[in-house]
């Protein structure tokens, strides 16, 4: 019950946090590739790391969260899913720390 | 508390069907329009997740690389044609599930929740899923 209200208040969430995402870095100057220097000053700022992070978080938890609700159409078997629960944890944990650990090196380069 | 209905398992080691209060879940029958919208969520879904994690990996790895990595990863994905066509798929995909998404969002509230406003609230989502797309595909991609 938890996951499923989760699930619904990170949909909304990233309804946002995409929508400003993809406008700031793709449609809103769509000529302009994002460029190494625009993304060191971009994460200086505290507004796009902790858009950034929220981002990477939150669409994590939705997508990966999403799969297991298919995997819950598809069996009633606990064992089953609770190996899915599992696999996808660590799926999400290594994606976020992998995420966390480049916005922070760029974070803290000075 | 004996009337609270007990949801937690008890038929050895599998969950049960649905809460005991609940009388008679509606399926979305075949062929309706209902049930291919749920398949363009569930497919929109699954690929989104697969560009996101290969998005993840990408701008990460660029971003340990550095400088002339970056840059260079950036020139291959905005001029390569089968990448610009995964732009647009991507783009399709969010706008759909986005807007089908907070259209669930708002029936799951109790809001639509008569036949005649169903067929309205998927008409309002696809049309706005439709002008959006319009707008942002000639803006960024012609």
């Amino acid at each position: 019950m938890i996951t499923w209200f989760f699930q619904r208040l990170s949909g909304v969430a990233l309804l946002f946090v995409i929508g400003i995402h993809i406008w700031n870095l793709h449609y809103a100057n769509p000529d302009v590739p994002p460029s190494y220097a625009d993304l060191t000053q971009r994460l200086k700022t505290i507004g796009y790391i902790v858009l950034d992070i929220s981002l990477l978080v939150l669409a994590l938890f939705h997508g990966l969260n999403g799969v297991r609700n298919i995997v819950l159409d598809f069996t009633k078997n606990e064992a089953v899913i609770s190996r899915w629960t599992i696999g996808l944890y660590v799926v999400g944990i290594v994606f976020s720390v992998f995420g966390a650990a480049a916005i922070v090196k760029i974070m803290t380069m000075g | 508390m004996a009337t609270k209905p007990k949801i937690a398992s008890s038929m050895n080691g599998r969950l049960q069907d649905t809460a005991p209060k609940v009388r008679k879940v509606d399926p979305l029958p075949r062929h309706s329009a209902g049930i291919k919208v749920w398949l363009i969520h569930r497919i929109a879904g699954v690929g989104l997740l697969i560009y996101l994690m290969a998005h993840i990996a990408t701008m990460g790895t660029a971003m340990f690389l550095g400088d002339a990595a970056f840059e260079k990863t950036f020139d291959v994905l905005f001029h390569t044609p089968i990448f610009i066509f995964f732009d647009v798929l991507v783009l399709a995909a969010l706008i759909l599930h986005a807007l089908n998404g907070a259209r669930l969002i708002i029936m799951e509230l109790g809001f639509w929740m008569t036949k005649r406003k169903h067929k309205t609230a998927l008409l309002i989502t696809f049309g706005l899923a439709a002008a959006l797309f319009a707008w942002l595909f000639s803006r960024a991609f012609l």
